[in-house]
């Protein structure tokens, strides 16, 4: 009989039941309304075995990549390890890797990148994380700005944050040749193909350009024929970095357009003035051939994501990894 | 007979109906307070739940789902006018999607039945408590 755990519990599901039954039966605390698969009000996610294909039926992409399903539509085949949908699952089940740095460098006077090989039967999306985990157990997800299937190393963008420990671990201690250990990868804030010719906005700050540069490029290496547009929003210059880098590539792709947009007046020219949200008012009346990706500051993420879903941008084509967001002020 | 869900095409419809309707409320001043502070995919399958149960689809709600679930909204001000802001949002997102006025007059009421519980009042009368 399969076993679903949740909360530290371990529960049978007897023939006819579904998840959602169980966790009812047991007293646990969850919510729901239909319980019919339509309303969606039970979502929650599973791990550790498969998800029967009907339970995650009227499910975005982003959330059946993430294990999200609905219990009052699934009666599991085998055992599960069941969370909330906002809950991480328990890193102990995730297979640990290591993986040697190659390369260490500044890309600006906060931002260091680490370059790592990639181990062998490591598969990975650009702009998924990863979870470095350090000797003392503590770990941190950083998101990957490589990408996967093409490039064969994982690179990852690191700001120091002067009180954060990890992170000036990171930027001042590990150095080449260092192995770092690391579980993952997770998170769907990666390029799909198909609808080529859709627009791509991807609209960032801080570090949250790391995903943002591996769907780029992703797009780019697979034929992605629609307009490409990259907001990456700061204070001021030291906030942003390969400016130099990502102006002479809007330079020279004929779909692509690179806009730096600073809250501080610059005194360097081209450089948009303002919010990264006054940014995308001010261009876009609608947003409805467009996906949509946003990484970096959880409050821009928020707004930016309301702003393009109003000016109809589809909520499957709205990339903004909760996880990404969760992890912000220490990972992006 | 068929139900009102099944004559306006059943889950395929909700499908159709839910981001219109998710953006009618969100995009309208008077009520996008109370559906601000939530994920916003987390949001949408509450709108899911809620067209869902005016269309007639299946529904295993209570009246005390409903009262404990807008709580919190009433507690942050949720009265009779936003409630009439989103029954006016429901009925233009179905009109937009060609559903007849007669069917449009029967689901806002299945949503009005709601209205004292969503409120967090007595089921008497408006007004019959003074």
């Amino acid at each position: 009989m399969p076993k679903i755990r949740f909360n530290g519990q371990s529960y049978d599901v007897t023939s006819g039941k579904t998840v959602l039954d169980v966790l009812l039966a047991n007293g646990q605390d969850v919510e729901c309304g239909c319980k019919a698969g339509s309303c969606g009000s039970c979502a929650m996610r599973a791990s550790g075995g498969p998800i029967p294909p009907e339970s995650q039926r009227n499910l975005s992409h982003a959330q059946r990549e993430r294990g999200v399903f609905l219990p009052c539509r699934c009666q599991p085949s085998g055992d599960l390890d069941i969370c909330r949908v906002d809950e991480q699952s328990p890193q102990s089940q995730q297979k640990q890797w290591s993986a040697t740095i190659t390369d260490h460098r500044q890309l600006s006077e906060s931002v260091v990148r680490i370059a790592m090989a990639q181990p062998d039967g490591f598969a990975f999306k650009g702009g998924q994380f990863i979870n470095i985990i350090r000797d003392d157990g503590q770990s941190r997800p950083y998101l990957l700005a490589s990408v996967g299937g093409i490039e064969a190393h994982l690179d990852l963008h690191i700001r120091r944050v002067e009180d954060g420990d990890f992170s000036r671990w990171l930027c001042d201690d590990v150095k080449v040749g260092d192995p770092l250990s690391f579980s993952g990868p997770s998170g769907s804030c990666h390029y799909r193909a198909g609808r080529s010719s859709d627009g791509l906005l991807l609209i960032c700050t801080g570090t949250g350009l790391a995903p943002m540069w591996a769907v780029l490029r992703d797009a780019m290496y697979q034929g992605h024929r629609g307009p490409i547009r990259l907001y990456h929003g700061g204070r001021d210059e030291s906030t942003l970095y390969m400016i130099d880098t990502l102006r002479t590539m809007s330079a020279s792709r004929p779909n692509f357009k690179y806009f730096p947009v600073l809250k501080e007046q610059s005194a360097m020219p081209g450089f948009r003035l303002g919010t990264l949200e006054q940014a995308i008012s001010t261009d876009f009346d609608s947003l409805d051939a467009w996906r949509v990706y946003i990484a970096g500051n959880p409050e821009m993420v928020r707004s930016v994501q309301k702003l393009a879903f109003l000016k109809g941008t589809r909520m499957n084509d709205l990339i903004a990894d909760p996880f990404v967001r969760a992890a912000a002020p220490v990972g992006v | 007979m068929a139900t009102i869900y099944e004559q306006i095409g059943g889950e395929k419809s909700i499908d159709a109906a839910v981001e219109r309707f998710y953006r009618k409320v969100l995009g309208d001043e008077r009520i996008s307070r109370f559906f601000d502070d939530v994920e916003m995919q987390t949001q949408m399958s509450k709108q899911r739940a809620f067209l869902t149960m005016v269309l007639g689809g299946p529904n295993n709600y209570t009246g005390r789902d409903m009262r404990s679930s807008h709580e919190r909204l009433v507690a942050m001000g949720l009265n009779d006018e936003h409630f009439d802001a989103v029954v006016e949002h429901l009925g233009r997102t179905l009109a937009e999607l060609g559903v007849p006025a007669n069917l449009i007059a029967q689901i806002a009421s299945i949503a009005e039945s709601v209205r004292n519980d969503v409120l967090n009042r007595d089921s008497s009368p408006v007004g019959a408590r003074g």
